[in-house]
C-alpha cells in the first residue's frame, strides 16, 4: 500500500451536554490516499460533518476530540501544537462549506477575502502579486470577469458564483486535501452539475485529494472512487464506489439506496422503518438493529465489527461475520438462519 | 385526455412584486415572479411543478390558495373564479384546497398540542359539534398517517422531522379536501424518511381520491410521484406533459439540461461535459427579452431574443420553444 | 464469491417481497415501525419555560437570589401589619427625628412616625404602582403591537402614535397628566400606563412581523382561520417568553417613575406614604437626620436592582442569543 495522505484512527468526538456525553463520532477509521476522492455518506446526525470538523479542529464547545488520532502525512494533528496545526489548516487542508452565503463575510469584497486566505500562508507575497494570484484562481474556478468580480461583495453574486468563490478560497493555497461539506446541497441542479464538474476538473489537474461529505448518493456515484457509509457515529460500510453500488452488503446502505426514487422505475419506494436514534440513547448492540429487517437476537446484544467481505470492502454487520474468517463460506445460510431465528422469537 | 374533469385552471396568472425604490433615487423595479401562467389540474392526478429556485413555483402554489394575491389573471376552481371571492366566500374554498409545507419544524405552532394542531381546521370550520367528536376525528387522522393516536397530547418538538410532516399531512387531510398543494414536502427530510412520506402521500391519494399539485426541485421525487409535470423557468412555463414522455423525450432544451444535471446513481454512467448547462439563472427583475431561457440556451437563434415563444401543442404536450427538440 | 452473491440476491428478494403497491393504515404503521414510548422520551426537546427557569436558578445565582429577595420584600409588604406595631400615619411629635434604635429600627421622621413602618406601608403603593400600570400598559402595548404588526395598513398610524409618546420626555408627559387629572394614586396608574405602552408595542410589533412570516401562521391562514384568532392563538403565545422578561424589566421603571412624580410633588399625596415621597420629604433633613433619606432610598435601590437582575436572568434564560 502506498502512503496515505490522511489517516483517521479510532476517532472519537464527544459532546459534553447537560443531558450526558454524546459520542457524535465513535471510533471512526478513514483513510484517504493522495489525489483520491472519498465520499462520506449518511443521514443527518450520523456524524459525518463532525468528522470533518474534528479534522479541521473547528469543533465548538462542548465538543471535543477525546480519542483516536488524525494523521496527516504521518504527522498527528491531534497532538500538534495549535500554532503548527494552523500552518497546515487552510494551507494543506482546506474546507468548503454548505452555505456559501454565511461562510463569506458580507462587508468585505470577495477578492479581499480570498487574498487574505492566500497571504495568511504566503507572507512573502506583496499586494499586487497576491491580487494577480487571486484573479488567476478566480479564472481557474470559472468565474467570468474575474478582475471585476474581485471587487464585488458576496451579496452581489449568485449562489453558484459564491460557491465558486468558496472553492477559489480553498484552492488558492494549492491544498493537498480538500474537505467539502455538502458543497452542492444548497444549489440548484444545473448549478450543482457545474460545481461538481469544476471540482472534478480541479481534482484531476491539481491532484488534490477530496473528502466529499454528502447525503446524496448520486453525487458520490458520480464524483468519488471510494465511499464510507456512516450511521449514528460509526462507519457501517466502506469500499470502492463501484463495488458498493454493485454489491451492497449492509442492510442500511441497501435501504438507503433503495429509498432514493430513481428516474427510471415507478415501483413503490422501499423505506427503512423507524427513525434515526437519538445519540443520547443509542440502542444496545448494533446501532441499526431496531430498524433492520434482518436483525436477530445477536444484533441486539453485541456490536458487530467491520468484517471484510472482499478485498477493501468492509461491512459492520453480523450477516457477513463468517466471510471475514477466510472463506466466504455460506452467507446465504447465515442470513436464512438469522431470519429464521427472528421469526421464531 | 379531454374526458377528464378539470379541477383547477389558471388563466394568465401573473404575480409581480415591486421593489422598494430607495427614496426615488433608483428606478422603479418590478420582480416578475410568475408571468402569464395558464395550466389546468385534472381531478385525481398529480401535477408537479418543477424548476430551480426563483422560477416561481412556490409563488404559483401559494396563489392557488390566495395566500399570495395574484397581480393579474384568473384561478378557476370547479368552474368558479376564486380570485374575486370575498374573505367569507373563500372559507368554503379553504375547505377544498389545503397546503402541506416544506419545513416540518416551522409549519407547526410549537406551543400547540397535536390535538389542537390537527383539530384547528375542524374547529375553525365547525365540522363537529362536540369536543369528543373532534378528538375522535383527530385520532382517526393520526392513525391514517401512521402516528399512534395515544400521542395526541404531545407537543410537536417531541416528534422527529418525519413524524411532524405526517402531522402536517393529517392536518391537511382533516377537512377532506379535493386538492392538496404540496410545497416541497420532502426536501427537508432525510432520504430514508423521504421515502416513507412519499409512499404515504401515494397511499392517501388512492384512498381519498386526492388531487396533488406537487412542487419540488428534486427530479427523482417528481418522477416517482407525478402523472404530469410542468417545468418552469423564471416565472414561465417551458413544458407541460405526461411525466414518462417528458423524462424519456424532453422537448424544451431547458428540460433536457435539467434532467441531465441530476447526478446518476450508477457510477458507470458518468455525466458528460456537453450535458452541463453553463451560466447562471438570470435575474427576475430584468428578465431577458423574448425567450427567458435564451441566455443559457445553446440552441438560441436571433428570433429567440425578439419573440417570446408561446406554449404550443406538440404530440400531446405543450412546449414553449421556437425550436423544440426532436421535431 | 458465489455464495456471497447468493446472500445479496436473497436480501434483494426478501426486500421485494415486502414491497406492495397499496398499504392499509395498519400495514403502514408496521412498515414505518412504531416509535416506542421510551424512545419518545429521548427526542430532542427544546426546554419548556419551567425547565428554563430552573436552569436559570442553577446557572445564574444572582437572578435566583434576586427572586428570593423580591419574594421576601413582597411578603413583608403584604403582612406589614403583623411585622410592626406602629401606625404609619399617627403623628407623635415627642419622638420626632429619632435615630435608629431597638424600638424604631430605621428611626423616626420629622413627625415622629416610624420609618420602618412607613417603608412597609409605602411599599404597598410602590408595589401596586409597579404592577398595575405595567400590566395595563403592557396590555395596551400588546394589542397595539400585534395589530400594527399583523394588520399592515394600521401599522403607520399606530407606530407614529408610539413615536410621539416615545419622543416626549416621559416624566413631563406624566406630570401633565397628573396636573390635569389631579394627584391621586389611581391617576398615577393612568399616567404611567399612558407612557409605558409604546415600548411594549414596538417589541411586540417586531416579534409579530417575524412570526407572521412563519409557516405555521401561513398554514393557519390556509385553513381559513380568522385574523384575530391567529393573533391570539398563534402569535401571542409565541411572544410570551419575551413578554415575561419585558414585564420584569418594566416594573422597576414604573416604580422609579412614581418615585420621581412623588419627589416632584405630583405623585402620592401625604399623609399616605410611598418610597418616592419619603425620599422627597427627607430632602430637608438629609444632613441632620440622614436615616430618613437612607432607608427609603435603600428600599427603592434593592427592589429595582433585584428586579433588573431577575429580568436579565430571565432574558438570558429564554433568549438563547443572549447567552455567552
Amino acid at each position: 500500500m502506498e502512503e496515505k495522505l490522511l489517516e483517521i484512527q479510532g476517532l472519537r468526538t464527544t459532546f459534553f451536554t447537560r443531558e450526558g456525553e454524546v459520542h457524535a463520532v465513535d471510533g471512526v477509521e478513514i483513510e484517504i490516499g493522495p489525489g483520491e476522492s472519498v465520499g462520506i455518506v449518511g443521514e443527518s446526525g450520523c456524524g459525518k460533518s463532525m468528522t470533518a470538523m474534528s479534522v479541521m479542529g473547528l469543533l465548538k464547545k462542548p465538543g471535543k476530540v477525546d480519542g483516536g488520532r488524525i494523521l496527516f502525512e504521518g504527522r498527528c494533528l491531534t497532538d500538534m501544537a495549535l500554532k503548527e496545526r494552523r500552518k497546515i489548516l487552510g494551507n494543506e487542508i482546506a474546507m468548503i462549506f454548505q452555505e456559501p452565503m454565511t461562510s463569506l463575510n458580507p462587508v468585505t469584497t470577495v477578492g479581499k477575502q480570498v487574498q487574505e486566505a492566500l497571504c495568511l500562508h504566503n507572507k512573502e507575497l506583496d499586494r499586487r502579486e497576491a491580487r494577480e494570484r487571486v484573479i488567476q484562481v478566480f479564472e481557474m474556478v470559472g468565474i467570468p470577469d474575474a478582475a471585476k468580480r474581485y471587487g464585488e461583495y458576496p451579496h452581489q453574486l449568485s449562489g453558484g458564483l459564491r460557491q465558486r468563490v468558496m472553492i477559489a478560497m480553498a484552492m488558492v493555497c494549492n491544498p493537498k486535501l480538500l474537505i467539502a461539506d455538502e458543497p452542492t446541497t444548497a444549489l440548484d441542479v444545473t448549478i450543482e452539475a457545474q460545481i461538481l464538474h469544476l471540482m472534478k476538473q480541479l481534482q484531476e489537474e491539481k491532484k488534490t485529494a477530496v473528502m466529499m461529505i454528502t447525503h446524496n448518493l448520486g453525487v458520490v456515484a458520480q464524483f468519488c472512487t471510494r465511499l464510507y457509509v456512516m450511521y449514528a457515529g460509526k462507519v457501517m460500510e466502506s469500499g470502492t464506489v463501484k463495488e458498493i453500488f454493485k454489491h451492497v452488503c449492509h442492510p442500511y446502505t441497501d435501504g438507503l439506496m433503495r429509498s432514493v426514487p430513481d428516474m427510471e422505475s415507478k415501483e413503490r419506494l422501499y423505506n427503512i422503518r423507524g427513525m434515526v436514534p437519538s445519540m443520547l440513547h443509542l440502542p444496545k448492540g448494533c446501532r441499526f438493529c431496531p430498524r433492520c429487517q434482518y436483525s436477530g437476537p445477536k444484533c441486539f446484544e453485541k456490536e458487530p465489527e467491520l468484517y471484510q467481505v472482499s478485498p477493501g470492502h468492509f461491512v459492520r454487520c453480523f450477516l457477513f461475520e463468517n466471510s471475514a474468517e477466510g472463506g466466504g463460506t455460506d452467507e446465504a445460510q447465515v442470513k436464512e438462519t438469522m431470519i429464521q431465528e427472528r421469526e421464531d422469537g | 385526455m379531454s374526458e377528464r374533469e378539470v379541477l383547477l385552471l389558471t388563466r394568465n396568472l401573473t404575480k409581480e412584486y415591486e421593489l422598494k425604490n430607495n427614496f426615488g433615487i433608483r428606478k422603479r423595479q418590478v420582480v416578475h415572479a410568475v408571468s402569464n401562467v395558464s395550466i389546468e389540474i385534472y381531478k385525481g392526478e398529480t401535477l408537479s411543478l418543477v424548476g430551480e429556485s426563483g422560477c416561481g413555483k412556490s409563488t404559483l402554489g401559494r396563489m392557488m390558495m390566495r395566500l399570495i394575491e395574484p397581480t393579474n389573471g384568473q384561478i378557476l376552481f370547479g368552474g368558479k373564479d376564486i380570485t374575486v371571492l370575498s374573505e367569507k366566500q373563500m372559507n368554503q374554498i379553504y375547505k377544498k384546497i389545503q397546503l402541506i409545507f416544506q419545513d416540518p419544524y416551522a409549519s407547526l405552532d410549537p406551543r400547540m398540542k397535536v390535538k389542537d394542531l390537527i383539530g384547528e381546521p375542524l374547529v375553525t370550520h365547525r365540522m363537529y359539534p362536540t369536543k369528543e367528536e373532534t378528538e375522535a376525528r383527530v385520532r382517526e387522522l393520526m392513525h391514517m398517517v401512521g402516528i399512534r393516536p395515544e400521542l395526541i397530547d404531545r407537543y410537536p418538538h417531541q416528534f422527529s422531522g418525519g413524524q411532524r410532516q405526517r402531522i402536517g399531512i393529517a392536518r391537511a387531510l382533516a377537512l377532506k379536501p379535493e386538492l392538496i398543494v404540496c410545497d416541497e414536502p420532502v426536501s427537508a427530510l432525510d432520504v430514508s424518511i423521504q421515502s416513507q412520506i412519499l409512499n404515504l402521500l401515494k397511499d392517501l391519494q388512492q384512498e381519498f381520491d386526492l388531487t396533488y399539485l406537487f412542487i419540488s426541485h428534486d427530479l427523482g421525487v417528481v418522477h416517482y410521484i407525478s402523472d404530469r409535470i410542468c417545468v418552469m423557468f423564471l416565472g414561465k412555463v417551458c413544458e407541460i406533459g405526461d411525466t414518462e414522455e417528458i423524462y424519456t423525450n424532453p422537448m424544451h432544451p431547458y428540460t433536457r439540461f435539467l434532467l441531465d444535471a441530476v447526478p446518476s446513481m450508477d457510477p458507470e454512467k458518468k455525466q458528460k461535459r456537453e450535458n452541463i448547462l453553463s451560466g447562471e439563472i438570470p435575474s427576475a427583475v430584468n428578465p431577458p427579452s423574448g425567450c427567458r431561457f435564451r441566455t443559457r440556451c445553446p440552441y438560441a437563434k436571433d428570433i429567440c431574443a425578439e419573440k417570446e415563444p408561446e406554449l404550443k401543442e406538440y404530440q400531446g404536450r405543450k412546449v414553449a420553444c421556437h425550436f423544440p427538440l426532436g421535431t | 464469491m458465489a455464495t456471497f452473491e447468493q446472500a445479496v440476491s436473497l436480501a434483494a428478494r426478501l426486500a421485494v417481497d415486502s414491497v406492495k403497491d397499496q398499504y392499509s393504515p395498519e400495514e403502514r404503521l408496521e412498515a414505518i415501525g412504531q416509535v416506542e414510548e421510551e424512545e419518545m422520551e429521548y427526542m430532542p426537546r427544546p426546554d419548556t419555560l419551567r425547565a428554563k427557569l430552573l436552569m436559570m436558578c442553577q446557572e445564574n445565582k444572582v437572578a435566583a437570589a434576586s427572586a428570593v429577595v423580591l419574594a421576601v420584600m413582597a411578603l413583608a409588604i403584604i403582612f406589614a401589619d403583623k411585622l410592626t406595631s406602629f401606625d404609619p400615619n399617627t403623628v407623635n411629635l415627642m419622638e420626632r427625628l429619632l435615630p435608629p434604635s431597638r424600638t424604631h429600627w430605621c428611626g423616626t421622621d420629622d413627625l415622629g412616625r416610624d420609618i420602618f413602618t412607613r417603608i412597609l406601608y409605602g411599599g404597598r403603593v410602590s408595589l401596586l404602582v409597579g404592577i398595575i400600570p405595567t400590566s395595563i400598559s403592557m396590555f395596551i402595548g400588546i394589542i397595539m403591537g400585534m395589530v400594527s404588526g399583523y394588520i399592515r395598513h394600521l401599522d403607520a398610524v399606530i407606530m407614529r402614535l408610539a413615536d410621539i409618546v416615545l419622543a416626549f420626555p416621559s416624566i413631563v408627559l406624566a406630570m401633565v397628566v397628573m396636573y390635569t387629572l389631579g394627584a391621586t394614586t389611581s391617576n398615577i396608574f393612568i399616567a404611567l400606563s399612558m407612557i409605558g405602552w409604546a415600548g411594549t408595542a414596538r417589541i411586540v410589533r417586531s416579534q409579530t412581523l417575524s412570526l407572521r412570516e412563519q409557516e405555521f401562521v401561513e398554514a393557519a391562514r390556509g385553513m381559513g382561520v380568522k385574523k384575530w384568532t391567529i393573533m391570539f392563538r398563534h402569535i401571542l403565545p409565541n411572544c410570551l417568553p419575551s413578554l415575561i422578561v419585558l414585564f420584569t424589566l418594566n416594573i422597576p421603571d414604573a416604580i422609579l417613575s412614581e418615585a420621581n412624580l412623588s419627589f416632584l410633588g405630583v405623585g402620592t399625596q401625604p399623609p399616605d406614604s410611598s418610597w418616592g415621597l419619603m425620599v422627597s420629604q427627607a430632602r430637608t433633613y438629609a444632613v441632620s437626620s440622614p436615616w430618613m433619606l437612607i432607608f427609603p432610598s435603600l428600599a427603592i435601590l434593592i427592589m429595582v436592582l433585584a428586579l433588573n437582575f431577575l429580568g436579565d436572568g430571565l432574558r438570558d434564560a429564554v433568549d438563547p442569543h443572549m447567552k455567552r
